[in-house]
């Protein structure tokens, strides 16, 4: 590992640790908490979410036994880490069990998700242009992850902005 | 199956999904869930929404 990508990991570890710092403030002083029916809903979440991820790492498995290389190992673990993740946070959305009992759209929360998503999405194509490596000897390298985060932070934005614009509609109808 | 007792005794007094969501302190899309029949409410549940109704248990949720 050269000096440059430590650094960049010494950077993600300290954002990581600010970050899970902030939640757990954010979890001990806040108001937000989920009534009976988002718990539930959020039971079934991290279910579907733990089996997604079980399949997942079986139909891997299954692949570097049959030696199809289809990617790095690193971008494997990762596109699995980021598929039971948007299962989860999806199906947390849609069934109304993400922002708890209040169901008040953070705008902040959206903000930093859409800015994550252009951040990656500009980094992707920076790296295009620099001549980064995307495909490797027929696998995905690294030079891919930037576009899997921007689709996957956009994807979560917009999910959560057509629920809110659902449920607005649903109020107002109401 | 539509729990419609429960949606004419809220509109009886006058009270918006969210009304009552915030005096039962569950999110308005679980009483909506509730009224369209598709999420059971635990007793506790139950009991909350007929106290803030003036309703008894056997008015608002016994078939």
């Amino acid at each position: 590992m050269n000096s440059d990508n430590l650094f960049a990991v010494i950077i993600g570890m300290v954002f990581l640790a600010v970050f899970a710092v902030l939640v757990i403030l954010k979890n001990r002083y806040s108001e937000s908490r989920y009534d009976e029916r988002q718990l539930s809903a959020r039971n079934n979440a991290y279910k579907y979410s733990f089996f997604v991820l079980l399949f997942y790492i079986i139909l891997c498995a299954v692949l570097d036994v049959c030696e199809i290389k289809w990617a790095q190992t690193s971008i494997q673990m990762l596109i699995g880490l980021l598929l039971s993740v948007v299962v989860l946070t999806v199906i947390c959305i849609i069934k109304d069990a993400y922002f708890g009992v209040s169901g008040k759209l953070n705008v902040v929360y959206v903000l930093i998700l859409l800015a994550v998503a252009v951040l990656n999405g500009c980094e992707f194509i920076r790296g295009i242009q620099n001549g980064e490596i995307l495909i490797y000897n027929g696998e995905l390298s690294m030079g891919i992850f930037p576009a899997l985060l921007s689709v996957v932070f956009l994807a979560i934005s917009v999910a959560i902005m057509v629920k809110y614009t659902v449920n607005k509609k649903h109020t107002e109808d109401e | 199956m539509k729990n419609l007792r429960l949606k004419s005794a809220r509109a009886a007094l006058d009270m918006s999904q969210q009304n009552l969501a915030d005096r039962v302190g569950v999110s308005r899309q679980t009483i909506n869930a509730i009224e369209k029949g598709d999420y059971n409410p635990t007793i506790r549940l139950c009991v909350s929404i007929c106290r803030v109704l003036g309703k008894t248990l056997d008015e608002l949720f016994w078939e």
